[in-house]
């Protein structure tokens, strides 16, 4: 299938999608769902210049019950944004999964077409979708299948923000062994920020041991082919089953790194262009989940074998291959008195031998998020710090939600990012901000 | 079906009581100053014991399924209402309660579901569509607020029912309410560690013989403050048990007020065990035929 025609069928896709959007038009289909979120996020810092954050997101859903068993479930997404952040890279996208309105300020996106159906205790799902494995929040050990946006670091409301593909799914829902294979035949691998916005990733472990110093500006950065829809599928199995009131689970899954490894592209000495390349990786995993009282504990453990990473080298942005073991304990709290406590730990180790890489060793990132709600939870206070323990660096997140009615929520909060420029976290200092967001669910 | 609200009714039944309840807190006081012991001087009856008894042994509904309605109002009098489908099973030593919200918009899809066992700690669940992943929860109290009700989570487990292993009981007459006779039954928590684990220190109930159902019941908090008034509006058969149709959950203390009531509240008895899975809460209203 070549991209032209992925693209007229996505379009054709995306008009079926509007059409079922309008009420009415889905005369033959039951609804089960539908809601339109419409968020304002507004944000400063202390940079001067256009403001730091203001983006305006528009994001239809809809659920149906499809004649003969099938469900249906449409999302869309319209962006506007004119600040500092952006909207992100589209380029890392399949040509299959490019927004159908894609310009420097407005994004229309397919956030997921799904069609899907039960057989007994199996169920199929075909189309736009996303596949969270995994048991911890917002640190990726072994919930890798997924590419997700990066556009606001790690400042969004939920981690990760998750980027659908097209595929399909296969769950088998049994009482005893429980199994979820996916592939998705969609090589889209991420969402970074664009050169020059906010979250542009400016620490050399992020830039192939490029110096934060050297101007982005100075070079291209282009993206390697992303329409081998074949060659470069995702695909995964996990089974998972209970033991005891624990949830185990193994897994199994190869595609592309969803993390770009920088190759010199063009040697022209006028302009060099750097190419983001994302060769394909294994990874192997485990997790577990042991309810205990008030608490959960969640374990998560991976094995990547053939991690592709940058490495110093006698030539700029040499690469590598290494094997790379993740490991991660988190456990949940219910805490005296109404409080929610999160905290978790997760180590990323590399093996030993070979050129240096540009990342250390071993990453060591803690997280601890302690939220509570008031007023028979119309007033919401959270707050959490993530750290990264090897760099010395991190952010501390506060926010406090009022929803001022059942459709009208108000979130106040600020993010204070802390470190050297050259950390995971620090490298977005003077990205600190405070911000507001209106979210109108209808 | 038993008759409309008792709430009045139930105020001037309780009013009555009033001097045993002034009787009582000097006693409470004195345990709470002392930190001795749990109120030993509180005289517990064999008719209340065996009444309690047969509410606890109340039929179950192995399947039911109904719409499920909420009002919360705070204390300025503002509302929210929220919808949901409730799927509910009793077998065996096991309770499960499926909910999958529908309305509003803001919290459409979120889903959540317990297992509830007789001899260990519940099992929970919720799905958040944002996070698009089942998240288990850790227990929670007993004592705790069921999301953002004023309900506790002790209040959706024990179904109208008063779990002998938390609880004394003795019987203490009949009232009149509506023109109808209810038997007085009142309990008092087995110790302070149970009164803090449930976040009731005693109660107060009016039970009406026919459906073994509570009416009325008034909480108290471990310091013997009225804490909580619930008063069931309507009961009704479902299959072979008697199910509560429409409730109010008062909270003196906030201020605030929960209304419960169901639609189209019916048996499904051979409701599917897939609705119970963890796995379906991620696929939404489920289909029960």
């Amino acid at each position: 299938m070549n991209a032209g025609m992925l693209r007229a069928a996505t379009r054709l896709a995306s008009i079926g999608m509007a059409l079922a959007l309008v009420p009415g038009a889905a005369v033959s289909f039951e609804r089960v769902s539908q809601r339109t979120e419409i968020e304002y996020w507004v944000g400063a810092d202390g940079e001067e210049g256009r403001i730091a954050l203001s983006r305006v997101s528009i994001r239809p859903s809809l659920r149906l019950r499809a004649p003969k068993d099938w469900d249906i479930e449409l999302a869309g997404r319209l962006e506007w944004a004119y600040d500092r952040t952006g909207l992100g890279t589209t380029r890392s996208y399949s040509p299959a999964s490019r927004p159908l309105i894609d310009s420097e300020h407005v994004r229309l996106e397919i956030d997921r077409l799904i069609a899907s159906r039960r057989f007994g205790d199996n169920r199929l799902s075909i189309g736009k979708q996303t596949v969270a494995w995994g048991v911890l929040d917002g640190i990726q050990i072994t919930d890798r299948f997924d590419p997700v946006r990066r556009r606001d670091f790690v400042l969004t409301e939920v981690r990760p923000e998750r980027l659908a593909r097209w595929g399909l799914r296969w769950r088998h829902d049994g009482e005893g062994l429980r199994a979820d294979f996916a592939v998705a035949f969609d090589p889209t691998v991420n969402q970074l920020a664009q050169a020059g916005d906010r979250f542009e990733p400016r620490a050399p472990r992020l830039r192939g041991g490029l110096s934060s110093e050297l101007d982005s500006s100075s070079f291209d950065i282009v993206q390697s082919a992303r329409n081998r829809y074949w060659r470069d599928a995702t695909y995964g199995l996990r089974l998972s089953h209970s033991v005891g009131r624990a949830d185990a689970s193994v897994l199994f899954l190869s595609g592309p790194d969803t993390d770009p490894l920088l190759r010199p592209g063009s040697l022209d000495p006028q302009r060099p262009t750097i190419e983001l390349a994302y060769p394909r990786r294994k990874l192997f995993g485990a997790t577990l989940e042991v309810p205990e009282g008030s608490r959960v504990w969640r374990l998560e453990l991976a094995h990547v074998p053939d991690q592709p990473m940058n490495v110093e080298g006698a030539s700029p942005l040499s690469s590598d291959e290494r094997g790379r073991t993740l490991a991660g304990l988190g456990m949940d709290w219910n805490a005296p008195q109404g409080w929610f406590v999160n905290t978790q730990l997760a180590i990323d180790r590399l093996s030993s031998g070979g050129p240096e890489p540009v990342r250390p060793q071993t990453d060591v990132i803690a997280t601890i998020r302690a939220q509570r709600g008031f007023l028979q939870d119309t007033v919401k206070l959270r707050s959490e710090v993530l750290t990264s323990l090897s760099d010395g660096d991190g952010v501390v997140r506060t926010a406090l939600d009022w929803q001022f009615s059942d459709p009208l929520r108000l979130s106040l909060g600020a993010d204070w990012l802390f470190g050297s420029r050259d950390g995971l976290f620090g490298q977005y200092r003077e990205s600190s901000q405070v911000w507001l967001r209106f979210t109108f669910v209808i | 079906m038993l008759s409309e609200p008792l709430n009045n009714a139930a105020r001037t039944a309780f009013q009555s009581e009033k001097p045993q309840i002034a009787w009582f807190a000097p006693i409470v006081l004195s345990l709470l100053l002392t930190g001795t012991a749990w109120a030993t001087d509180w005289p517990e009856n064999p008719e209340g014991q065996a009444l309690a008894e047969r509410i606890f042994e109340r039929p179950a509904s192995p399947g039911r399924v109904g719409i499920m309605n909420f009002e919360l109002t705070n204390k300025r009098g503002r509302s929210r209402e929220r919808v949901a489908l409730m799927a509910h099973s009793e077998i065996e030593e096991a309770t499960r309660v499926a909910i999958f919200f529908t309305a509003p918009a803001a919290i459409q899809n979120t889903a959540f579901l317990s297992h509830e066992y007789e001899a260990s700690d519940d099992d929970s669940w919720l799905y958040l569509p944002a996070t698009e992943r089942v998240r288990r929860l850790p227990s929670a109290e007993r004592g705790d607020a069921f999301m953002g009700t004023d309900l506790s989570y002790g209040d959706i487990r024990d179904n109208f029912r008063f779990p002998p292993e938390h609880w004394r009981f003795r019987a203490n007459g009949t009232r009149e309410v509506d023109g109808r006779q209810l038997i007085a039954l009142e309990g008092l928590a087995h110790d302070e560690k149970s009164a803090r684990e449930m976040g009731y220190g005693r109660f107060e109930a009016l039970v009406d013989e026919t459906s073994l159902f509570p009416l009325v019941i008034e909480y108290f908090d471990v310091h013997d403050q009225p804490l909580k008034r619930v008063t069931v509006g309507e009961v009704g058969l479902i299959g072979n048990a008697w199910t509560a149709l429409r409730f109010q959950v008062e909270n003196h203390q906030s201020g605030h007020r929960t209304r419960v009531f169901f639609d189209n509240m019916r048996a499904v008895p051979n409701l599917s065990n897939r609705v119970f899975q963890p796995t379906a809460l991620a696929d939404g209203v489920p289909r029960i035929p």
